[in-house]
């Protein structure tokens, strides 16, 4: 007798404890951030110090594969923007006559989609090429490329679909030794700029004891 | 009715198993921005009140009968409230943006509101929000079976495949023997007294969270009929390893909470074969738990 009177408070008991505020579920809204890098690859094959190799990215596109990788709606993102630039020469061919290029430049970006300027992304002074092979290097972002791509993350989110042209452009003087037909300068390398996105996901998360103070 | 309080509690047990498992997949998103040191000081309450509710609340007695067949499935829940000061940590810029700044953002349980600074060129560094979580209570099903020479086992399993959720597969085992001491006293001694050790395995996804704990203690108890007040003293471990992806890349990391003496202080409640118990465990992580237990 004792024992059916004692199940059903022990059950009150537990319930009561379990729904300190209601429930085991919570809808949180919280600021989630994506981190992707977009990445350019460029393949040098030079003779001369003079050059500009453009790559075209369909940035919209990345963007849209981010989204849909993680089941967000454009709606959802409340900001995105450049968090830095990277670049990593992946493949290296030895010169015969000497053991590295020392090479400075710059690479340049703009929009293709829409008539616009070129702004420099990226600046590198006295790289040497061996030392960057195989090791991601930290490069010095520059504003006018910094806020051209700001802007088109923010057309992006406008309803545009930008697409993009990176260039590395050499110029006299910036490769030591100076290629030559005889001594062809010769190597792949990436380059990537790094951004977050930043969206407002509302997620059922459990906060079982949601009602009561800390334990001390 | 004794089969529909056990199925009624079972089924809370599973649930709060399962609503865990959607929100780890979100954690798993919010920890690929960050790397390293950050990812830890952002998981780290987590892991401790994790490590916390793992090693309380798998005993509520310290009274071993030496011999005879004993059997109880038992219904545990532990709990951590978490303190304002946990919300926050230390997190630095990764990533290469410049220049290198440090500020206080929110860890997994705290603010959901994430914090952006400006860096060179016009660059910006977001750290994300925390679940603006209060609580982390969790509660496995427990089965206590014995008693050789004064020892009995404790055993608590529970595995499940979500299939298509996101994070996957979700799995937990444990496995604890406790030792009667008062066996080895006079006749008279006051109080009964155990000593325990139990090891306990949690998985979730392939290789998301991988988590051990251990705690090793001694048990004190005394009953007064309906009512047996009792407490511990214990040493607990606990480890955590996680892997995810940040940009593509994988990243593995260890948390190790802080190994710690833990005290204990609860009473026990009823009359068998329906029991339930109450506890307040005082270690670096502070917990609670109570719990509902069948068996003779």
């Amino acid at each position: 007798m004792k024992t059916r009177f004692l199940i059903p408070v022990l059950l009150v008991l537990l319930a009561f404890a379990l729904s300190g505020s209601d429930c085991l579920l919570y809808e949180k809204v919280l600021d989630v951030v994506f981190l992707h890098s977009t990445c350019v690859d460029f393949e040098q094959i030079e003779d001369s110090e003079e050059f500009t190799t453009p790559q075209t990215v369909d940035y919209a596109d990345e963007i849209d594969g981010i989204l849909e990788d993680n089941d967000i709606e454009k709606s959802d993102i409340s900001a995105a923007h450049v968090v830095s630039a990277s670049y990593e020469v992946t493949d290296f061919t030895v010169p015969a006559t000497h053991d590295d290029w020392d090479i400075s430049g710059e690479i340049t970006v703009r929009r293709i989609d829409v008539a616009g300027p070129t702004a420099t992304i990226v600046e590198y002074t006295s790289q040497s090429v061996a030392a960057a092979l195989g090791t991601r290097t930290p490069a010095t972002l520059v504003q006018q490329g910094v806020d051209l791509l700001n802007d088109a993350l923010d057309d992006y989110l406008a309803g545009e679909m930008p697409v993009l042209e990176f260039a590395v452009v050499s110029e006299t003087g910036d490769v030591d030794p100076a290629p030559s037909p005889s001594d062809v300068m010769e190597f792949d390398w990436t380059a990537c700029i790094a951004f977050h996105i930043v969206a407002a996901v509302a997620t059922d998360t459990p906060d079982p004891f949601g009602g009561y103070e800390a334990t001390p | 009715m004794r089969c529909q309080t056990g199925l009624m509690v079972a089924m809370l047990a599973v649930a709060m198993l399962l609503v865990a498992v959607p929100a780890c997949a979100q954690i798993a998103d919010q920890l690929s921005a960050y790397t390293g040191a950050n990812a830890e000081g952002y998981l780290q309450p987590l892991a401790d009140a994790f490590g916390a509710d793992l090693n309380s609340n798998w005993y509520h007695s310290a009274h071993i009968a030496v011999d005879g067949f004993h059997w109880g499935i038992e219904f545990p829940v532990m709990g951590v409230i978490f303190s304002d000061d946990v919300a926050t940590f230390d997190a630095t810029t990764q990533d290469g943006f410049t220049p290198e700044q440090t500020v206080e953002a929110p860890t997994v349980v705290g603010d959901g509101g994430s914090i952006t600074v400006d860096g060179d060129a016009n660059s910006q560094f977001t750290f994300p929000g925390g679940f603006d979580l209060n609580s982390f209570g969790m509660t496995v099903p427990q089965i206590r079976l014995g008693n050789y020479m004064g020892t009995e086992a404790v055993i608590r399993y529970f595995a499940i495949d979500m299939g298509d959720v996101e994070i996957g597969n979700i799995g937990l085992f444990g496995f604890g023997v406790r030792h009667s001491i008062s066996q080895y006293m006079e006749p008279d001694f006051p109080i009964d007294m155990a000593a325990g050790l139990m090891y306990q395995s949690f998985t979730l996804g392939d290789d998301f969270i991988d988590a051990t704990a251990f705690t090793l203690g001694i048990q004190v108890s005394k009953s007064y009929g309906w009512i047996e007040p009792y407490g511990g003293v214990s040493y607990d471990m606990f480890s955590m390893d996680v892997s995810y992806e940040s940009d593509e890349e994988s990243v593995e990391m260890t948390l190790d909470s802080e190994s710690s003496v833990h005290l204990t202080l609860g009473v026990a409640l009823g009359i068998k074969p329906v029991m339930a118990n109450f506890e307040y465990n005082l270690a670096s992580t502070s917990s609670f738990g109570f719990g509902l237990y069948i068996g003779m």
